[in-house]
């Protein structure tokens, strides 16, 4: 995209945008890698357009079902050649698009902070494992920073096997290690290393949720509505 | 009793009360706090009755000295009762907390021994939570009526967000099935609580430091379908509470039967759609520019079931449309059947590129289903008549701002003063 910027022909950048959503890893996380062009380009097109503008690329581009590249680069050419006010004309096919998709990004991020959960390891870390449908890991480390900034934990995309880890300091990228991969794989309280305290909390948890609901009311579509089935895998009550 | 049977009552005790929000409170953890509250509020899970879950909301205690006819707590009550001690509740908040399972926590409770005590202990734990554990997320805290003005201006500097359930929505069903309550106990701490906050925002206009009281407001709750109050009875009410009380949020909370008394009405099943109406028009009043008396009136007094409130007045009022989307003010737009804020927004956004057809409005996410009858736009005329559902009901158009009769507000003394 940052070659679409400068002039490049659009079909250079389709192929781009693949390596870009790796990048922003580092980009958003201030992890050293080689992120160098992603990162200036984001800042070019903050300085040409506006934040707003910047994050909607950033949701866009970390999409991961694939299928709105061309719209990504239609949209950046377009912001480039008509300036930022296109971005209001909500009824262009590509802006409407590009839209769409990283509210999808942005709205399994926002989904995610509430869904996540932590589980106590034996060593003391905080581990939640997450299996999303976009590449949303740093979005989602970026709230538990400023949320949790006192504790150690740890972000686990068990789909992709990518992890980051807030060390007190900063966040690091971070290597699950396979025992832990081979007890994700079962996914329960048994196989896993919890500590103690993690067993008799969950199990207070699950009775909170249990009791919480008004029994003459229950509805199952409307909770998988909220709270899609694909989530269940880790959410402590639903195991 | 085992920790695991507390929670099990006191959380089973505390599901009626439909409010779980954690929003319009912002808070950045300390360097070495943990927890911060975020202004759009996040919801952690879904029970299975499909209501979200954000926050730990509990009850303190069970044991009841009242006799409130619809409470399952009720005094003299055949249910297992407990109590929480302080610790048991702050720890267990900090180790949800820490897991992510909550924004924090709503406390609430039976009283024990009288308001003031029972309050005094809720206070207890919130100032455990911000002072020894240095907590940031959201606390939400359930002040009893008749709860003595010191310990509410205690409970504002721990708490995000104070509320006092008024439940019963007249003075006279608060006499027949809440008789240890009265009107002046609940409206006394919510006008307490609204002075509180408007004077604290005053003050912190001039000394950004000075610790924040409720920053997240306060809200209330009304039993809907237990005593006899009509929808425009409920919604003068809730209005009246918007613009005199500065609340937050009115919730309403379909009557659940769950003690059987002769003063309650037999009901087969919870008023779950009237519920969802008085919702839809409690919306229209916060956000549409819609005025109680627009809803509904003493003709029609209650909530049509068949469609809702919005649909219902564009029906009766043919002679405000067809709206030209690309012309009108956003509060004619708002008016419109099948445009919500967001669309009225993107809608006054795009028309600056050019008129909008069809097409564009589907893009921009109009539900054109519901809005065909109503609109016009670049390629599209409704057909002269539209058809007009015979259950919409035909009455006039209220004249001017009706006088406003609540039953709450009724006394001139009571009237907070609206400070500017
Ligand atoms: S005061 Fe009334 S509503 Fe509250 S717990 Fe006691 S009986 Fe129930």
């Amino acid at each position: 995209m940052a070659q679409l910027w400068e002039g490049s022909p659009p079909p250079d950048v389709i192929a781009a945008i693949s390596r870009y959503s790796p990048d922003l890893f580092g980009q958003e996380q201030t992890i050293q890698s080689n992120s160098r062009t992603a990162a200036d380009f984001l800042k070019t097109l903050e300085k040409a357009a506006h934040r707003t503008i910047r994050n909607r690329v950033m949701y866009a581009a970390c999409c991961g079902t694939g299928g709105f590249e061309q719209s990504l680069c239609e949209y950046v050419v377009l912001l480039r050649d008509a300036g930022p006010e296109i971005d209001e004309n909500f009824s262009h096919p590509a802006v409407a698009q590009v839209r769409r998709t990283a509210r999808q990004v942005a709205g399994e991020a926002h989904r995610l902070k509430g869904l996540v959960r932590f589980r106590e390891l034996s060593t003391g870390l905080l581990w939640a494992p997450l299996s999303p449908d976009h590449h949303v890991l740093p979005f989602v480390a970026g709230h538990f920073r400023r949320r949790m900034p006192a504790a150690n934990w740890v972000l686990h995309d068990v789909k992709r096997n990518e992890a980051i880890l807030w060390d007190g300091q900063r966040l690091l990228p971070a290597m699950p290690d396979e025992s832990l991969q081979a007890a994700c794989a079962i996914n329960n309280d048994a196989a896993l290393p919890l500590s103690p305290a993690e067993k008799q909390c969950s199990e207070y948890w699950r009775t909170f949720f249990k009791t919480i609901a008004v029994p003459g009311r229950t509805n199952p579509e409307l909770q998988r509505s909220n709270m899609p089935r694909r989530y269940w895998t880790w959410l402590v009550e639903k195991q | 009793m085992l920790l695991d049977e507390k929670i099990a009552i006191l959380s089973g005790a505390a599901r009626y009360d439909v409010s779980c929000s954690s929003s319009g409170s912002s808070r950045g953890a300390g360097c070495a706090g943990m927890g911060a509250t975020s202004r759009a509020g996040i919801c952690h899970s879904w029970a299975d009755d499909g209501r979200c879950i954000s926050l730990l909301k509990i009850l303190l205690s069970n044991y009841c000295i009242y006799d409130c006819a619809y409470c399952i707590n009720r005094r003299g009550n055949d249910v297992p009762r407990a109590s929480f001690t302080t610790d048991e509740i702050v720890n267990l908040t900090i180790d949800f907390y820490r897991r992510n399972y909550i924004e924090g926590l709503f406390l609430s409770s039976a009283v024990q021994v009288s308001p003031d005590n029972t309050t005094e202990r809720m206070i207890n734990v919130a100032r455990r939570l911000r002072n020894d554990e240095q907590f940031g997320g959201y606390i939400h805290l359930k002040i009893i009526p008749g709860t003595s003005p010191e310990l509410i201006q205690r409970a504002g500097f721990y708490a995000d967000r104070l509320s006092v359930n008024i439940e019963l929505p007249s003075e006279k069903s608060l006499k027949t099935l809440a008789p240890d309550k009265n009107k002046q106990a609940i409206l006394q701490p919510m006008r307490r609580i609204g002075r509180e906050i408007s004077e604290n925002r005053a003050l912190r206009r001039k000394q950004k430091r000075l610790p924040r009281f409720a920053p997240a407001g306060q809200s209330t709750q009304l039993i809907i379908g237990a005593s006899p109050e009509n929808d425009l009875h409920i919604l003068r009410l809730a209005s009246g509470l918007y613009e005199r009380y500065a609340l937050k949020r009115v919730y309403y909370s379909a009557y659940m039967p769950a003690v059987h008394d002769r003063l309650l009405p037999e009901l087969s099943a919870p008023p779950l759609l009237r519920e969802h109406r008085l919702y839809q028009a409690d919306w229209l009043l916060r956000y549409y520019g819609f005025q109680a008396d627009e809803i509904l009136s003493e003709d029609m007094p209650d909530l049509a079931e068949a469609i809702d409130p919005k649909q219902a007045w564009a029906y009766r009022h043919p002679g405000f449309f067809p709206v030209d989307v690309n012309r009108a003010d956003r509060e004619t737009l708002l008016r419109v059947p099948g445009l919500g804020l967001t669309s009225v927004a993107r809608i006054i956004a795009s028309r600056r590129f050019g008129p909008l057809d069809l097409k564009q409005l589907d893009r921009i996410g109009v539900v054109l289903k519901r809005a065909r009858p109503f609109i016009i736009c670049r390629d599209y005329q409704p057909p002269k008549e539209p058809a007009v559902p015979v259950f919409a009901g035909q009455h006039k158009t209220p004249q001017a701002a009706p006088p406003q009769q609540l039953d709450f507000f009724d006394e001139p003394d009571m009237a907070i003063q609206r400070r500017s």
